[in-house]
């Protein structure tokens, strides 16, 4: 192999790996959206009126002239 | 408890439900905020006021303290709105609401009380929340057995004072496991009848939840059954106590 054969070998090689890996972080990023999706869709956030912007809870409370119950939870992971 | 009925129409009335869920989805705001709080795990739960700012990071898992701590959340946003105004407000009352939340140590709660007039009234506020401080302490101390010995002596010393943590609360629990060991270890029937009942309800209720373990449990059946047969054993025991110590 000349060394431009093999200099075009390799970047076609780390070209295919910066692709492969792009398309892959875009496959985790997608999974963990569909996690998230599955974790409000959960019952006990749906039937219990909970909400996940920080922003908007806040308002509520001054606005409701209530506490926040803040629950810390994850939907990247069981 | 979050799907329980009775948690969410407490909860309608009574706060907002925030779920801070962390996604690791790339630029998503405030995904991590459970590391602004300083907890390092999941679950955690933090009573917050409208501003964001944590009332406390102590909040029992059951519903009845839990409703305990929120009825004392409110109380301390209320007053707290009114001092940051520069409103006038009773110290007694403002010292109550914050020790009720854990602001102060023992010796700190001691100290402010002696400078307070506390009311009769007060006063009986006062040394339930302070004996729910010194529980605390006793708790994180009772982590081997030497602990567990001591914290079961300075239990059955509160209890023959006549201190005794209010029903519901976060600490009856473990209150009622101490003094029932100390009442048992001193043939104290009168003691043990008090701790009895609610150590027998722990029991009955720890045997059922793993009782209903059984149905989808992944792994050797032997291992569950043999927990329910401690379990039911436990029960036994205690049921034969109370009935011995009754008959007298």
């Amino acid at each position: 192999m000349t060394i431009k054969t093999e200099w075009l070998s390799l970047l076609s090689l780390a070209i295919g790996a910066l692709a492969g890996g792009t398309l892959q972080a875009q496959n985790s990023q997608d999974e963990l959206q569909k996690k998230y999706e599955a974790k409000v869709h959960e019952s006990w956030y749906t039937s219990g009126g909970w909400i996940d912007d920080f922003g908007a809870a806040k308002e509520r409370a001054r606005k409701e002239n209530k506490v926040v119950f803040a629950y810390f939870t994850r939907s990247y992971s069981p | 408890m979050f799907s329980k009925e009775e948690f969410q129409t407490w909860a309608k009335d009574n706060v907002v439900l925030f779920a801070s869920i962390m996604t690791r989805i790339e630029g998503r705001e405030d995904d991590a905020l459970l590391k602004d709080y300083g907890f390092r795990g999941f679950p955690s739960m933090a009573i917050l006021d409208g501003s964001g700012d944590a009332i406390t990071k102590k909040v029992a898992r059951e519903l009845p303290a839990m409703k305990e701590s929120v009825a004392a959340c409110n109380a301390y946003a209320k007053t707290k709105a009114k001092v940051d105004a520069g409103e006038d407000v009773d110290p007694a009352e403002w010292f109550l609401t914050r020790l009720a939340l854990g602001q102060f140590s023992v010796d700190e709660a001691k100290e402010a009380a002696a400078e307070l007039e506390l009311t009769e009234s007060q006063k009986a506020t006062y040394d339930k929340a302070l004996l729910g401080l010194e529980l605390d302490g006793l708790m994180a101390s009772a982590r081997n057995p030497a602990g567990q010995k001591a914290a079961a002596e300075a239990v059955y010393a509160f209890y023959k004072a006549g201190r005794v943590p209010a029903a519901g609360s976060q600490q009856e629990s473990f209150f009622m496991a101490m003094l029932g060991s100390a009442a048992d270890s001193k043939n104290d029937g009168d003691a043990y009848l008090v701790a009895g009942p609610h150590l027998l309800k722990q029991a009955k209720d720890a045997l059922k939840r793993i009782e209903d373990m059984r149905e989808g449990f992944k792994g050797d059946p032997k291992r569950i059954e043999e927990a329910i047969d401690r379990m039911k054993k436990q029960v036994t025991d205690i049921e034969a106590k109370l009935e011995s110590f009754k008959k007298g």
